[in-house]
């Protein structure tokens, strides 16, 4: 599918704004990040995002914190934290500027021809 | 005789494999190792992934069995996914895993001229002796001081006397070659300057 070649990187790029918005609305674990981007564009596999939270974290945008669970080893639940907040809301902004370019450059008719 | 299972710990669980899962398993994570190899987190990172794998497999475990099989634990590895690594991810080509012995199978002096930084002899000379090319790189700049440039000249005959190796397909072109000379030097560099921790 040619425009699934087209949509693939914008989905990667995007995916750490998505952790970034996710892990932002409240403390979570795994579990809870992919069950959250289950069924969406942005549907993800631990193989990725581990990687990706040890990447924010060494970026000092998340960081964790064990907590005990009653069905097993403990869990660690991130969250974001001072400069994580402060890039997710760059991060919004910047989204918000790209939506108004968009919707500046041209309108969007679905179905429409140059006739 | 086979053995019924094998008790692998798994981060902070414990999980009883069969034979057939046991080897599927050591090579998921043997491939992730590989794939994080530049990651500074990857200890940490194979961590929570191994939990991740023992979690799904304890959950996916049908009643009354102890021992995971090896549809199970495919089940879980394609939910778990193949590893990617946001770090070796980068811009950078990825460099083929090529096993040392399928590299060349007669052993020849040759000039390579994908790395090199002038002809290749350098590269060659590595390649026949099995070593860094940075010794021989650091040996010939040794012995051209030493030698008032008589060193040079030899370059120069070797440059004529060894034949070219063939390009490879997929070998960087001359365009790569800076990127190459720049690496070298950051390597050279890597051993004058104290160990990053």
């Amino acid at each position: 599918m040619l425009i699934d070649t087209k949509l693939a990187p914008l989905r990667k790029g995007l995916l750490e704004f998505v952790v970034l918005r996710i892990v932002g609305g409240d403390q979570v674990y795994v579990p809870d990040i992919l069950k959250r981007l289950a069924g969406t564009e942005f549907a993800t596999q631990e193989g990725t995002l581990y990687p990706l939270l040890s990447k924010l974290r060494r970026e000092q945008l998340v960081d964790y914190e064990w907590r005990e669970s009653e069905l097993g080893p403990p869990r660690k639940y991130y969250r974001l934290t001072e400069s994580g907040l402060q890039q997710l809301a760059q991060l919004d902004e910047y989204w918000q500027r790209i939506n108004h370019t968009l919707a500046r450059l041209g309108p969007v008719q679905t179905g429409s021809s140059f006739s | 005789m086979k053995r019924i299972s094998i008790t692998v710990c798994l981060n902070r669980s414990t999980v009883q494999l069969d034979e057939a899962s046991f080897v599927r398993l050591e090579t998921y994570l043997v491939e992730a190792a590989r794939t994080l190899a530049l990651n500074p987190d990857r200890h940490e990172i194979l961590a929570d992934l191994e939990q991740a794998i023992a979690d799904r497999c304890l959950q996916r475990l049908p009643a009354g069995q102890t021992v995971v099989s090896l549809i199970v634990l495919e089940t879980v590895l394609a939910e778990v996914g193949e590893v990617r690594d946001t770090v070796s991810d980068s811009n950078e080509p990825r460099v083929e895993y090529i096993p040392r012995d399928t590299q060349s199978p007669t052993k020849r002096l040759e000039q390579l001229n994908e790395g090199a930084i002038l002809s290749g002899i350098c590269a060659g000379i590595a390649r026949y002796f099995e070593i860094d090319v940075i010794w021989v790189r650091i040996v010939m700049v040794i012995l051209t001081v030493l030698s008032g440039f008589t060193a040079v000249l030899i370059y120069a005959l070797l440059m004529l006397l060894i034949p070219i190796a063939p390009i490879r397909v997929g070998s960087p072109s001359l365009g790569k070659v800076p990127a190459k000379l720049r690496e070298a030097t950051a390597y050279v560099r890597s051993f004058f300057e104290p160990a990053k921790t």
